[in-house]
């Protein structure tokens, strides 16, 4: 297993193309043309592209639940439909694709049986995966009453239960709120630390750029480009400088300096907080007001969920999760880190961050830099800022820009 | 789409409404929907809910019913012709043949005698209760109903008909009791009248203060004034027109102490008639579905029919179908429109009009019945005979023709009749009456040839000669007119009286019982036990054989006896007969003594 | 396994939470009570526990079997349209798998509600039974006495709470005769002249006729068909009965009379050989060859209406042969016993162990309906499923009715519309079952027992001879096979497993 992890790749795709034919046989639509992906163990891949671009179908062919018209998947090594390999994956549709009619506890057990698991541990996981999701006040209640938030929840719990190798996620955040789409985040990045591979689709971009360690764009059923974060959002012909705030003698003198070095400035102003960031920190801020049963938990991680070794994970874990009811206030600093998970960094946990992901030689290192403060200054695009105020305002914040 | 469709609807919603007034115009509905909902929500229900699988599941049912007969499984027949009746309630063929196949098809597939009655009665009741209501002027299914009553109960054709004729006799006897005898009609006719006279509704009832007075003491029992209260009255009332000599001896359970004495008051008997009446008329109406009026109209025309004879029932049916369905009135009504039900009903009054039903200990439903010839009919069928004939010579101009010539179809079926009539009345001690029947023949209906030259003695005998064995109906007639004749001679003092008129009856029996001794259906009897029932019957309840014989000649005709038959018949006797004695004040040892072997108790 | 039991465990449960199951479940128990209580039959106490048993067992039956069609099919579908299906198979279970719980999760609803229903069914039937009959009534009420015998009780006790197994007469033993009148024949013409008229009236053509006739194999073959024409002929004359004759029936593997008297019944039905009388008197006359003889029943009956009478058990004898004679007492009439019209009954079991093959019987149908709604629901929308099951359902169920009115004419010659329907229905069947072959209801009805061996059959395969209209092939290999129904459900679940397998189960989004 380790050798997976390891050396292989854990999705391979060659040459995979897929064309959807009518009743008559007739080719159709080409959804995903000569694709070759290699996923590799233990990184968090993005599939990115606007919808109808073939991600979904490629995420398919990599379960099984489409068979590929030319070329081959194997995961981990082995067909998609076989039954060894299914035992690893967890998947999330795009959709809440769960019987209306059971509670989250049946919902659950039912998944948990086919993966064979024997009762007392099925009961144990459920407990913790419901907590993990907060949806324990809820466990009882039919998924048909759920509200779309709570049913991704409960898929990514439904995704979780036989603790894959690897997770694909189809629109992971799709119907979230901020807040859990953060959540979500986060859960992401702690998998993808514990060592998991995680294969996720979206046409958000903001849900990829803070979690994927590679991203693949795809268009029109081919992939256009593919790299690490870093390399395709870094903008080599610009530099930004943060400072404290300059007095406009300062600005004049930096620009002076700058001119002197024929460099030309594009422009110079006040950083402007992400709207995403300012609601999770206002919401959090709140939160910690008004404790409601379900949202305080959540986002801690079933304990199930294998890192190496369980005790540090829990650690980690605590820590994480100490960060909502910690937050502080907001000041007028410019904050260094809109990532309210992010706790003020304790030496103790650092250390044993650092040890841990010494130890499992897990990509934590890297995780930790692709992580979140000097990224957050660069989300400038605007596809994202847009995608979510749209999603949380409805069009009404375009002042916050 | 939708406005054509909601066009289309509304027409046809409008066209139904129409169809609906014309069916009612043209006589296809007899009850209006509203009635049958209001009456059977059931097959409105059925006429509705299969919507365009009522047709297929008509198909089903009847292939189904069919099948099922064939295999000998009539569990569901009854509920399955019900409901193929119920979904065609205005399609009298259907009534007609499903009525048919249960009382002719099925009844004879099965093997027992509750079985077989059943079958008979299942066919009865489909037709009466079911069939008539939806299609109460239809003159099809009256004829079914009337066919019944007359074929298959009334004629011999069926092993079982016996069974028939005395279930039926059972039934009625319950509902009527035995009708007074006389030797005018007028004594059944008046009792009868009282019948159809009845108040028809309980409140019309009880505007009489002393029916309301018994009613309040019934209903005191929990008794109504309806079928339960016959029970009772049949049971204690001591009525020897319903109540066996059987019952009598017994007395009532402590429990219905209190109502046999309601049932015997005699200070209450005018009260206790009247309520008779009216239950008797109101089981009529409500359970058989019979006009008490029209009943009474036939005694009056036709003669005193004793309802406890299928035929009666024949001819009730199929003369008020002509009534419904044409409008014809009794006069109307002639021997050419019935086919052969009305005119042979009557033809069979005249050789079986007397009804005796003796207690069946085994089987009470099934009483002994014996049935003996009415001369009183005689002068209907006659009359019918000629009605019938008349209308067929009539000319076209409209004058009346010549009753002998050969348009007369019914003259041979008319003068056989007569002939037949003449010998029973001439056996039965009617000399009188046959003489006229025979002035009849030769003057109303010109009979020609040499036969009728003789005078009656030998033109009888002549007949006798001729005809041959007789048939079961004319034997009986025979054999019971001729025993009859025997025994009044005998009481008479006439010795050689008795002798002819008994070798009579033992010639007929004999040639009779030869005929018929292989078909198990007739099961003939012996003329020992002929002559032995005869007997007791004269001595017990003379008017069964149109008799009223005064306790002493009673006494003198049982002395006359030879000391075998005496041996034989003592013991059936002697108790009913000890009983007129006390009530006559007559030594019973000294008029009717033991017999030799048999000691005197 | 474990896996196959999650996916049975949660169509179980998604089973009782759909609305069309509880209106179903609403439905039976309206009608099974309705028809328990309404119902009177023909008026005697037998007539109404049959009438009851009929309706209800077939009703079952049929609510039954569309609630499975409903159910398998709704659930397979919903699976594939809602694309629940994307995240159970996206879980270690294989498509055979999915498929197998699926349709154990539907049987073993079934199976539960079947023994439920039929459980009531045997409850309110025992309860119509402690019922007083007619003549039971009356003697409460003092009105009529008792009778020793209570025809309509002895029928409710032995003609339906039993189990009774039918037996077929033996074949007429006419060897002897057969080779007698070959002889006589032989000696009054001699064997040439015989085979010689034979084949003239055969070929018209006197010169042919010769020609045949001089071929030693054409001899040869003549001669078997003159011994089967007469063997016809023999066969057909032991079956028939001219006034005052007796037609011999023998049954053989009855169970020989013992202490718990066994009950005894001969069923029949007469046919009057051209002629159009409708009631034959006749009498029945039986005969034990170690034991005594019973007396002659004298019984008049209808024409081609089926009718029966107890026997003395006592007459089986001790290798369980009994010997049956009709003697035809209608003067003027031939009565015909065509084979299969006489039958005698004896009691082997119980009415209780027969409802549990009854239900048997139900739940193999029902184990069908859903095989095929499955077959269908993997690949077909939820109406069209319906409809293709329903069809297939009404045709197995009126398979017989269909199967005859397509037989090819024997007397005149098929016309190309009666060949192409006759293959066409024989091509359907090949496919689809037989599903009315043996009914649970009638059996119940009639308390006939149905036999392991019945079950076997209509499980699995049935071996017989073939008949006059199985095919060439089947003539040669001297057995003709017919799968069973549960064979059937086996090889519909493989079809459809193998048609889910190679099925995409998402499409363009």
């Amino acid at each position: 297993m380790s050798a997976d992890k390891n050396n292989d790749d854990v999705v391979r795709t060659t040459g995979l193309t897929k064309v959807f034919r009518d009743f008559w046989l007739r080719e159709k639509v080409t959804a995903v043309q000569s694709l070759d992906l290699n996923i590799r163990s233990g990184e968090v891949y993005g599939l990115l592209g606007p919808n109808g671009s073939g991600k979904s179908t490629t995420l398919k062919m990599i379960l099984g639940l489409l068979y590929p018209t030319r070329g081959r998947v194997t995961v981990f090594g082995a067909s998609p439909s076989d039954v060894r390999t299914k035992a690893r994956i967890g998947f999330l549709p795009e959709e809440s694709y769960l019987y209306p009619f059971l509670d989250a506890n049946e919902t659950l057990d039912y998944y948990g049986r086919l993966f064979g698991q024997p009762r007392k541990e099925r009961k144990r996981r459920i407990g913790m995966l419901l907590d993990m999701v907060g949806l324990t006040g809820s466990a009882y209640r039919r998924i048909g009453e759920y509200s779309k938030g709570m049913q991704r929840r409960i898929g990514m719990a439904q995704a979780l239960i036989n603790d894959p190798d690897l997770l694909i996620l189809d629109e992971p955040t799709s119907g979230m709120d901020p807040l859990a789409a953060r959540q979500f985040k986060d859960l992401i990045t702690e998998l993808s630390r514990r060592g998991k591979t995680l294969i996720l689709s979206s046409h958000l971009l903001a849900d990829t750029e803070d979690v994927c360690d590679r991203v693949g764009i795809l268009f029109a059923g081919q992939l256009r480009t593919e790299g690490t974060l870093e390399d395709l959002l870094s903008q080599a012909s610009l530099t930004q400088i943060v400072t404290e705030r300059l007095d406009d003698a300062t600005r004049d003198a930096v620009r002076r300096v700058l001119a002197k070095s024929d460099t030309q400035v594009i422009s110079i102003e006040s950083p402007k907080d992400k709207l995403e960031a300012l609601f999770l920190r206002i919401v959090r801020q709140a939160q910690t007001r008004y404790r409601t049963a379900d949202s305080v938990k959540t986002g801690e991680v079933a304990q199930f969920l294998r890192a190496s070794p369980e005790e540090t994970g829990r650690k980690v874990i605590e820590e994480l999760l100490a960060g909502p009811e910690t937050v502080t206030p907001v000041t007028d600093k410019p904050p260094p880190s809109p990532l309210p998970s992010q706790p003020k960094p304790d030496s103790g946990v650092i250390a044993e961050l650092m040890s841990e992901a010494e130890e499992a030689k897990s990509p934590l290192p890297q995780s930790e830099a692709t992580r979140p403060t000097p990224k957050i200054e660069r989300r400038t695009d605007e596809a994202v800022d847009r995608s979510v105020i749209d999603e949380l305002t409805h069009g009404d914040g375009s002042e916050d820009r | 789409m939708l406005i054509v469709a909601g066009v289309a609807l509304t027409g046809a919603a409008m066209l139904s409404g129409s169809i609906e007034s014309q069916r009612v115009r043209l006589k296809l509905l007899t009850v209006t929907s509203d009635e049958s909902i209001a009456k059977n929500p059931r097959t409105v229900l059925l006429q509705v809910a299969p919507g365009g699988l009522r047709a297929p599941m008509l198909t089903y049912l009847w292939l189904r019913s069919q099948q099922l007969k064939e295999d000998g499984k009539f569990f569901d027949a009854q509920q399955l012709r019900d409901l193929i009746c119920d979904l065609s309630p205005h399609f009298p063929g259907v009534w007609s043949f499903h009525a048919w196949d249960m009382a002719w098809n099925i009844s004879v597939a099965t093997h027992t005698p509750d079985e077989r009655w059943m079958w008979v009665s299942n066919g009865i009741r489909l037709l009466r209760d079911r069939g008539l209501y939806y299609n109460p002027d239809n003159l099809l299914l009256y004829k079914e109903l009337a066919w019944i009553y007359f074929s298959k109960m009334g004629q011999y054709t069926d092993d079982m008909h016996m069974v028939y004729k005395r279930r039926w006799a059972g039934e009625m006897n319950h509902v009527l009791g035995a009708p007074p005898f006389s030797d005018t009609p007028d004594a059944a006719i008046e009792a009868f009248r009282l019948i159809a006279d009845a108040p028809k509704t309980l409140a019309n009832l009880e505007k009489d203060a002393s029916s309301a007075d018994f009613v309040k003491r019934l209903a005191g029992f929990d008794v109504k004034p309806d079928g339960a209260f016959l029970n009772y009255y049949n049971r204690y009332s001591g009525d020897s027109s319903v109540s066996p000599p059987e019952w009598l001896a017994n007395e009532p359970s402590e429990k219905d102490k209190p109502i046999a004495g309601l049932m015997r008051s005699v200070e209450l008997s005018d009260a206790r008639a009247k309520v008779l009446a009216f239950v008797r008329r109101k089981v009529l109406v409500e359970k058989y579905r019979m006009d008490p009026n029209w009943m009474l109209e036939l005694m009056e025309r036709y003669g005193p029919m004793d309802w406890r004879n299928v035929n009666s029932h024949a001819i009730y049916w199929a003369t008020l179908g002509l009534h419904k369905a044409e409008g014809k009135g009794l006069a109307g009504i002639n021997a050419l429109n019935t086919d052969r039900t009305f005119l042979g009903g009557l033809k069979s009054l005249t050789r079986t009009g007397q009804v005796y039903c003796t207690y069946n200990q085994d089987n009470p439903e099934e009483p002994y019945v014996d049935f003996l010839p009415d001369w009183r009919f005689v002068e209907a069928v006659h009359r019918e005979y000629l009605k019938g004939g008349k209308i067929l010579v009539r000319k076209p101009s409209g004058e009346p023709g010549d009753i002998n010539s050969n348009k007369n179809v019914l003259l041979n079926g008319h003068m056989t009749y007569l002939s037949n009539a003449i010998q029973q009345m001439y056996f039965g001690g009617h000399e009188k009456r046959a003489e006229y029947y025979y002035s009849e023949i030769k003057n109303t209906l010109k009979a020609k040839g040499a036969i009728y030259k003789l005078d009656l003695h030998a033109f009888v005998r002549e007949k006798r000669r001729q005809a041959g064995v007789p048939s079961t109906e004319m034997s009986n007639a025979l054999i019971g007119g001729a025993l009859r004749r025997a025994y009044r001679a005998l009481a008479g003092g006439n010795h050689d009286g008795y002798r002819r008129g008994r070798a009579l009856a033992r010639r007929v029996h004999r040639a009779y019982y030869k005929d018929v001794a292989g078909k198990a259906r007739f099961k003939p009897q012996s003329f020992r036990k002929i002559e032995r029932d005869f007997l007791i019957r004269m001595l017990l309840q003379p008017r069964a054989v149109g008799l009223i014989i005064p306790l002493i000649t009673k006494a003198k005709l049982y002395n006359a006896l030879s000391p075998t038959m005496q041996q034989e018949i003592y013991p059936l006797i002697a108790e009913r007969l000890r009983q007129q004695c006390q009530t006559e004040r007559i030594n019973f040892n000294k008029a009717f003594p033991a017999p030799m072997s048999v000691s005197s108790p | 396994m474990r896996n196959i039991w999650a996916v049975t465990r949660q169509t179980f449960i998604q089973c009782l939470r759909t609305r069309i199951m509880v209106v179903f479940c609403v439905l039976l128990v309206v009608c099974v009570l309705g028809i328990g209580f309404k119902m009177t039959g023909d008026g005697t106490l037998k007539g109404r526990i049959q009438t009851f048993l009929s309706y209800s067992i077939s009703l079952t039956q049929l609510l039954l079997c569309l609630i499975t069609i409903f159910l398998t099919t709704g659930i397979i579908t919903a699976d594939i349209r809602h694309k629940y299906v994307f995240t159970v198979v996206s879980k270690p279970l294989a498509r055979w798998q999915y498929v197998l719980g699926r349709w154990c999760g539907v049987v073993g609803m079934m199976g539960l509600l079947l023994v439920m229903a039929l459980g009531s069914i045997y409850l309110l039937s025992q309860h119509i039974r402690k019922q007083p009959t007619r003549i039971e009534r009356k003697s409460v009420s003092s009105l009529m006495q008792r009778k020793k015998m209570d025809p309509d009780r002895l029928g409710v006790e032995n003609e339906i709470f039993a189990a009774r197994e039918t037996y077929l007469p033996e074949p007429p033993n006419i060897e002897k005769t057969l080779q007698q009148k070959i002889k006589q024949l032989i000696e009054e013409k001699g064997k040439d002249n015989l085979i010689r008229d034979y084949i003239k009236k055969m070929v018209p053509d006197e010169a042919k006729a010769e020609k045949v006739f001089d071929h030693p194999k054409m001899r040869q073959k003549a001669f078997r068909e003159i011994e089967l024409v007469l063997r016809e002929q023999i066969t057909e004359e032991a079956r028939q009965a001219q006034t005052g004759k007796a037609i011999g029936l023998t049954f053989t593997g009855l169970k020989p009379a013992s202490a718990d008297e066994s009950l005894l019944q001969i069923r029949y039905k007469l046919n009057p050989f051209k002629s159009s009388k409708t009631t034959l008197a006749g009498a029945w006359q039986i005969v034990n060859p170690d034991g005594p003889t019973g007396p002659p029943q004298y019984r008049s009956d209808s024409a081609k209406m089926t009718s029966s009478f107890m026997l003395d058990p006592r007459l089986v004898s001790k290798e369980g042969r009994l010997t049956v004679f009709y003697i035809n007492l209608q003067p003027g009439t031939i009565v015909k016993i065509q084979p299969g019209d006489v039958v005698v009954l004896q009691r082997v079991g119980s009415f209780e162990s027969n409802l549990v093959r009854a239900g048997l019987l139900i739940l193999l149908r029902l184990m069908f309906l859903a095989a095929v709604s499955v077959l269908f629901g993997v690949f077909l929308s939820f109406p069209i499923t319906c409809l293709a099951v329903m069809m297939i359902f009404t045709t197995g169920m009126a398979s017989g009715f269909i199967q005859d009115a397509t037989r090819l004419p024997k007397k005149t010659e098929p016309s190309t519309f009666e060949y192409f329907s006759h293959y066409l229905v024989k091509g359907i069947f090949v496919a689809v079952p037989t599903l009315s072959r043996t009914s649970a209801s009638d059996s119940l009805v009639d308390g006939e027992y149905i036999a392991p061996k019945t079950l076997l059959r209509e499980y699995l395969v049935t071996f017989k001879q073939p008949g006059t209209d199985s095919g060439r092939f089947w003539q040669t290999m001297g057995l003709e096979i017919q799968a069973g129904i549960g064979l059937r459900t086996l090889l519909t679940l493989v079809i459809g497993w193998l048609i889910f397998r190679r099925r995409e189960l998402a499409g363009i989004n």
